[in-house]
């Protein structure tokens, strides 16, 4: 898709979503609308974090393997270098779990949210 | 620029700068913050340091010293998962209970993370210090 393609898509659904949070003034609207943000938030909030998270390890491993295999007595002191890596790369992905955690916790009950979602339509 | 990285030698001072960091951390909570944060602290910085002990201890018995493969495929997959799914119910526990205060569990859990940036550090002013003289 071109980038005007792009703009146009990303400006109506600016518009389509800054319509629609003016019509969830209501109360069940405004509730519908933070459960579909939290839902959205945590599942690529961790979907992204993820896949950082598996690109990054991928890299380290990559490179720890290819410098082992070329220098085999170097090993120890590589796989060292990688075990620290990988804590570092993983913790990162940790904080994104607990941030989804958090944002789970905060979703509110599903039973008046499926209510608010039928009277909706 | 030569880099002695003996495993033992590094694991057991990024343990001990990981335990000086969480006594520091927790220290500045409980005067600062309050009893949630505090243990929200200290609880994360046991979780993650026995997430890091149980990662290096996989990785470690699963390759020898030149890199070959000592244990089997499956069993370091399957320890990998299982660490991390404690780790996820460890956390789901934890914040589902309420009684931490979970900025100071994200706090507990940069332990790990402020210490090997520490180790990093030191062992960076060491090098340039020893090429100085």
């Amino acid at each position: 898709m071109s980038k005007k393609g792009v703009v146009g898509v990303l400006t109506a659904m600016l518009v389509l979503g800054t319509a629609s949070s003016a019509m969830a003034a209501e109360a069940a609207a405004a509730g519908l609308w933070t459960f579909f943000g939290i839902a959205i938030a945590c599942g690529f909030g961790i979907g992204v974090a993820a896949f950082g998270t598996g690109l990054g390890m991928g890299h380290a491993i990559n490179g720890a393997l290819q410098g082992t295999a070329r220098n085999p007595e170097a090993g120890g002191k590589i796989m060292t270098t990688m075990i620290i890596g990988l804590a570092l790369i993983e913790s990162l992905c940790i904080y994104a779990l607990l941030i989804c955690f958090i944002l789970v916790f905060k979703i509110p009950d599903l039973a008046p949210m499926l209510d608010a979602i039928v009277q909706s339509f | 620029m030569a880099i002695d990285l003996d495993w033992k030698a590094a694991y057991r001072e990024i343990k001990l700068l990981n335990w000086i960091t969480l006594l520091i951390l927790s220290a500045a909570g409980a005067v600062v913050l309050d009893a949630a944060s505090t243990l929200g602290i200290i609880l994360g910085g046991l979780v993650i340091m026995a997430n890091f002990g149980l990662l290096q201890h996989t990785i470690r018995r699963a390759f020898s010293g030149e890199g070959t493969m000592t244990g089997t495929k499956a069993s370091v997959i399957v320890k990998y998962y299982l660490r991390l799914l404690a780790l996820g119910i460890v956390l789901l526990f934890l914040i589902s209970r309420g009684w931490i205060n979970p900025v100071g569990l994200a706090v507990g859990l940069s332990t790990v993370f402020i210490s090997i940036v520490g180790f990093g550090i030191k062992r960076a002013c060491k090098i340039y210090t020893r090429e100085a003289t």
